[in-house]
Formats: C-alpha cells, structure tokens, sequence
C-alpha cells in the first residue's frame, strides 16, 4: 500500500503542520469559491491566512480542490473542523466564515447557503447564526434569494429600473450589478462596516467600536494562529474601511 | 429554490436549444415561467448555475454527515437538493483507519529495509520451501488419519526438521498405499479468506509468495490454538489483508494443485509453520502489522520448519 491510495487533501492533511488550520483553509476556499471562481482579493485574503496557519501547505492546491468540487475533501475538512469547534467555539468559526463571505462587501446566495450549512454542522441554530451574523455585519442575515423564480429577476429588474439614484439591496447579489452613486471602494468600505452607503459619521463610528470589538484577534487566541491571522486580517480590513470612510465619506 | 433542470427532465448542462425545447413541451405554467426567465437568460443562468451547484454539493454533504434535518435547512426551500440515499460516514474516522493501515505498512516496510540493511536477526521474511515436494510424496491424505511422514529415499536436505522415530514404522506401511485419486480443482483466487473470528481485521497483513507453488496460510491463536483465518495466496501474487489483534503462529500449507478444504494440495502438500510468532497490536498511533514474503531469500529472518500434517 503507497501513497497514492491517499486523497491529494488527504495527502496535504498529512503533510501539514497544522491540520485543524488546513482544514479551515479548505472551508474557507470553498466559500471563496462558490460563486464560480476565487478572485484575486479572496486569493489574498486566504494565502494571508494560510501562511499564518504556519501549516506549512500551499493555498493554491486548496484553492483548486475547493474550486472542482471535490466533496470527499470537504466532508473531512467538515469532519475535522466540527471535532474542534464544539459548542462555544462555534462561533468563532462562524465568524471566521461570515467573515470571507462578506469580503467583498456581498453576500451571494451560494455563500449564504454555505453558512447555514456550516451552522449546522456545528450546531448552531438560527437564531445563533442570526446572532453572530449581526455582531458582524449590524443586519440580519437575509433570506438566500430566490434565483429559481422569475418573479426574483424581475424584481431585480424593477428595482434596478426604478432607482437607479437609490442603491436598494434586498439581497447582496443585487447591488453587485446596480450602477453605483458611490465608488466600488466606498461600497465596499460600508458594506464591512455593515452599514447601507451613505450613512452617518456616527453610525460609521458606532459600527467600527462594536466591530472592532468582536473581532479584536486577543479573542481568538485559544484558537490557534490561523484564527487569530483571520481575526487580524477582518480587524485590519474594519479600521481601512473605517479609516476610508473617515476621509473620504 | 428549485432545481429547474430536475423539474424539466434535463441535465444541467443542457445546451440552449434543448433547454428552449423542454420549455415548449413543459405543461406546469409556473414552471415554464421560471425556466423562461432564469434559463434561457445567458447571464442569470450564470448565477443559476453557480447557486445550483453550490446546493446540490450542500445536498450531498448534508446527506453525508447526517445533517439533512438542520434546523436551517428544513423550510429553507431546498428540498429540491435533499440526497435522502446517503448514509451518513465519518470522513476522518475512514481517514484515520487509511493513516493506521498507511503507518502499519510502512513500518513493516521500514523493518523490512533495516533488515536489508543489517541482516538482523528478528525481522519478517521467509525462508522456505524448496525440497518439500519429495519429502511427503507418498503421503496419501484420503486414508490417512495419523501421521502421514514417511522417510522415503527422498530426504529433506537438513535433518533439523525430520520427525521423530514413531513415525518411522507407520510411514513404511503407507509405502504401497494406493495413489491419491480425488479430483482436482479450481485454484481459489488470491485472498480468499476463510474466516473463524467474529472480531474484525485491523491490522495489516501482507503476504508475497514466488511463483512455482501456491499457499494456503492460516494464522492461529498462540494462547489457545484455535484457528484464526485462512487465506490462499496464488503462486507469484501478493494479498493484503487485515487481520484482528492478537498474537498468531503462522503456518502454511503449500503445492501445486487443490484437493479443497479438505484435501488441501493432495498427497503433495507440503507444511510449514514460521518459528517465531507473529505479534499484531497497536502502540500509539501506529498499529504494527507484517510484511511476510514466502520464498526463500538469503539472509532471510524468519526461521520456518516443516510441520507433519497432523498439526496444520
């Protein structure tokens, strides 16, 4: 019996310094990657992460064995993150994940229905999912669209139609086609701050103090260094935005 | 969400065209009004597609780690995606059972190696075979209750192994005994396992054996004696197999042709049995299984000696 009865995630697990760390890289991936493809901010944002996992694995074979589906994988990457994240760390998990969900300022429906999977697998119901999606984002976490039904399309259509002054997003996939009032950057800048664009100095500052709160990475620090490395890496990305929008808002 | 395509009767990766088609012959309204709108659309169909896939991954994982009850999948409009035939496993326990079986292997390997190395004493392999065809020649197992050892001309090269004086007498009267006349069958295929255990193998056994003879091996229990499993092994092939923990002797049964169970490889088996016992357990993370190569090697570690057919 040789290697090659291993996986090539397996054989990565194996290899790796920190296996609970490449796991959630995998995950993390996924998400990245549901909407078709990992964009060079996601690709950025995971290799930052992957490299403080000090796991010793690229991210770029993660990247593509998340991106061909590959099921196998993922369930042991599911297994292995649900065996360490039981009961109260839950949601630090989950936060790790809302967190690359909402990246780009979006949340598709494919990564909205990764979330409510993954809160699944670790046992929070909705209403902790819920929870924790607020502590991030300030909103709820919305329904996932319906891409299914003409009747979403043509709301969108009229939505796009009818206000084209005013940006209205019913869902994240929406806005991200709207011709927007505000620079992509400002939008973004909002959206990771939670907040609609345009809203108030105050409500920009209150959003950065909570924010910033939640994910403050001394939080994560029983959780190992890919965790805080993710916490930084949101805790950076919330005082740019807030600093963006201090001056340029 | 639905899964349009499911509901169309197409696949989805259906080219336009057949999509168009489907929706034409589609009788549900409310369908054809979605699929019109979604499917036939270049760019929402993009977005379709991606959300399809993304469920229908979450549909199977569900499915396989037991969570198509979640609280937020239930009522989420999913149902299209819901893989009811999985049973639900455990990707890291198969992972870990393929790292132990992996970590077996390779230490027996790596004995193997050292072995190759400093020709040490306590290692694996096979020393064997060879001369035993003459030595029980006229062995007659159909008859034969007792002792079948009989001292013909033909004399094992070492005497080490000769079996005591009170065989002597009774192998002279099967001298003229008449020939073995039980039919001759099929050669069972390498890996037929004959098990006697109700506890399950977990540790890695792996047998090569040299063309030119073929080998019924069974481990039994050291403490009690009782037989633990058989397994036959075709000439020149290897089998891997996984064996319960435990202490075992290992003996074999070797020849050309099979007589069954019963009969084993006819008036021409030859017996043999490893002289040191095999020990499968587990330490740590690593369960210690063996690589056992029949065939005789210089050097080899493992000391065998005939054995009379009485005590196979």
């Amino acid at each position: 019996m040789t290697d090659h009865t291993f996986t090539e995630f397996e054989q990565l697990i194996l290899k790796s310094n920190n296996q609970l760390g490449t796991s959630i890289l995998l995950i993390l991936a996924w998400i990245a990657g549901s909407d078709g493809n990992v964009d060079k901010s996601e690709a950025k944002q995971l290799s930052e992460i992957s490299e403080a996992a000090k796991h010793g694995i690229s991210i770029q074979p993660l990247i593509r064995i998340a991106e061909n589906h590959d099921l196998t994988a993922i369930h042991l990457a599911c297994d292995i993150v649900a065996s360490h994240f039981k009961g109260e760390k839950a949601h630090l998990f989950m936060e790790m994940a809302i967190g690359i969900s909402i990246a780009d300022g979006l949340l598709l429906p494919t990564e909205n229905h990764i979330l409510r999977f993954l809160a699944d697998l670790l046992g929070v119901n909705q209403a902790g999912l819920n929870e924790t999606f607020i502590s991030i984002t300030g909103r709820d976490i919305p329904p996932p669209s319906d891409v299914s039904s003409a009747r979403y399309w043509r709301d969108r259509e009229r939505a796009r139609e009818g206000s084209s002054q005013q940006s209205k997003r019913s869902d994240g996939a929406n806005s991200r086609k709207e011709p927007p009032r505000h620079s992509s950057k400002a939008i973004a800048a909002y959206a990771t701050l939670g907040l609609e664009p345009g809203a108030s100095k105050d409500e920009i500052k209150q959003s950065y103090r909570r924010l910033a709160q939640v994910h403050h990475p001394d939080r994560f620090s029983s959780l190992g260094e890919e965790s805080v490395a993710a916490a930084s890496q949101t805790f950076v990305r919330i005082r740019e935005a807030y600093d963006y929008l201090v001056k340029y808002a | 969400m639905r899964d349009l395509y499911r509901r169309l009767g197409i696949s989805s990766t259906a080219s336009p065209q057949n999509i168009q088609e489907a929706v034409q012959s589609c009788s549900d309204a409310k369908l054809k009004e979605d699929a019109t709108e979604v499917l036939l659309s270049e760019s929402r169909r993009k977005t379709y597609d991606q959300v399809h896939a993304s469920l229908t991954d979450i549909g199977v994982l569900r499915a396989k780690l037991g969570l198509t009850h979640g609280a937020n999948w239930q009522g989420s409009q999913t149902q299209d995606f819901e893989k009811g035939s999985w049973t639900p496993t455990s990707a890291s326990q198969a992972f870990e059972k393929k790292i132990k079986r992996q970590n077996a292997t390779t230490a027996a390997k790596s004995v193997l190696r050292s072995a190759v190395e400093f020709v040490s004493p306590f290692i694996v392999i096979g020393l064997v075979v060879g001369g035993f065809i003459y030595y029980n020649s006229t062995y007659n197992g159909s008859t034969s209750t007792s002792n079948p050892q009989s001292s013909t001309a033909y004399q094992q090269p070492s005497s080490k192994t000769q079996t005591s004086g009170s065989n002597v007498g009774s192998a002279n009267e099967f001298l003229n005994e008449p020939a073995f006349n039980e039919p001759k069958l099929p050669l069972p295929a390498t890996g037929t396992i004959d098990r006697y255990t109700n506890k399950s193998g977990q540790a890695p056994l792996q047998i090569k054996t040299s063309s030119g003879a073929n080998y019924l091996v069974r481990l039994e229990n050291v403490a009690t004696g009782t037989n633990v499993l058989d397994v036959f092994v075709r000439g020149g092939t290897t089998v891997d197999i996984e064996v319960p923990l435990g202490t075992y002797q290992l003996k074999y049964a070797s020849g050309q042709n099979w007589y069954g169970t019963q009969h084993l490889f006819g008036p021409e088996t030859a017996y043999n049995k490893a002289d040191t016992p095999f020990r499968f357990y587990i330490e740590g993370q690593q369960i210690s299984g063996y690589t056992v190569t029949l065939y005789r090697v210089s050097d080899g570690n493992l000391r065998t000696s005939e054995l009379p057919a009485d005590q196979f």
